[in-house]
């Protein structure tokens, strides 16, 4: 009799503080962690040049400036793209649906992308338009073409 | 009927006991906002760089940038820039949140800027010579000549 109660009451006991857990972890394990909101933001206002170098009469190597862009997670970003090449050249920052249309070389050769940074990571950005020397459409070294987005999440 | 019961609440004893542990577990590893206190912070450094106006051309167009035109480090580490104008017009760097100026730097000019890094934030560096063709001072992409350093939070 006694021992039957006693271990009743310690089933008792166990099962309210499993439940008082179980019900603490409930909404926390039903979030994803919670980052805290942007203590600080900017607008990064930057020129973007699709540029080549290279000996005269060997092929170009082509690249961005910058090659990388550092943000922070609620950062505005302004990226005026610009195309310097003979070549049509796109950009496009992978993870972001960010992308121009097709660039043609000269003045005409400009977009302007503005966007909020929301996202915290390290994302590739690279030509969107596959070389093809038929149309004059970028260049052999399309897979190098590329630079990179690094946007930090901000602590606090 | 008495050793049913016992049985009955031994058995509930055992099964809450397992919540119990799982519930804990659960607990203890529930994602949790970075504290950011991932180990002790690394000494502040020097970032010494070279800055230059590059130039880009091609297709009918002249453009002129700060390079590097990204630029980051943590907050308490000094920035060393030698700045270096190899353009044929003057240029002359300006980082306006931190109050730092190079003197106007004709074809040829170079200058240092020397700063610790103490104020957190996004600051943008930019030419301070408007585009005057006939002083030869800086060119009509004067608003574009812009870049940023990148200061962190330690």
């Amino acid at each position: 009799m006694t021992s039957q109660t006693s271990s009743a009451l310690a089933a008792a006991v166990l099962g309210a503080a499993a439940l008082l857990f179980s019900a603490l972890s409930i909404p926390s394990a039903l979030q994803p962690p919670t980052l805290p909101p942007p203590v600080d933001v900017a607008t990064v206002d930057l020129s973007v040049i699709i540029t080549g170098v290279g000996a005269v009469g060997a092929p170009k190597h082509h690249f961005f400036n910058p090659s990388m862009i550092v943000a922070r997670r609620g950062d505005t970003l302004r990226l005026r793209v610009m195309n310097l090449t003979f070549a049509r050249h796109g950009f496009e920052i992978q993870g972001y649906g960010v992308r121009t249309k097709g660039l043609p070389g000269g003045p005409t050769g400009q977009e302007t992308l503005t966007f909020v940074a929301n996202r915290g990571g390290v994302f590739q950005y690279r030509c969107n338009i596959p070389h093809n020397p038929k149309t004059g459409d970028c260049s052999p070294d399309h897979e190098s073409q590329v630079g990179y987005l690094v946007v930090l999440d901000q602590p606090r | 009927m008495n050793r049913g019961s016992s049985g009955l609440a031994t058995f509930a004893l055992v099964l809450s006991g397992l919540a119990l542990i799982i519930s804990l577990v659960v607990y203890i590893s529930r994602p949790r906002a970075e504290t950011g206190a991932a180990g002790p912070a690394a000494a502040p450094t020097t970032m010494a760089l070279s800055m230059v106006v590059a130039t880009f051309s091609g297709q009918g167009v002249f453009a002129h940038r700060w390079y590097p035109t990204m630029m980051i480090v943590r907050e308490g580490d000094t920035v060393d820039l030698a700045v270096a104008n190899p353009d044929e017009f003057s240029h002359q760097l300006e980082l306006t949140g931190y109050d730092q100026k190079t003197k106007i730097l004709n074809p040829g000019d170079s200058a240092r800027i020397k700063f610790v890094a103490d104020r957190v934030g996004v600051f943008a560096y930019q030419c301070a010579l408007p585009y005057d063709p006939a002083k030869k001072h800086c060119t009509p992409d004067h608003p574009e000549m812009r870049g940023y350093l990148l200061v962190t939070a330690r």
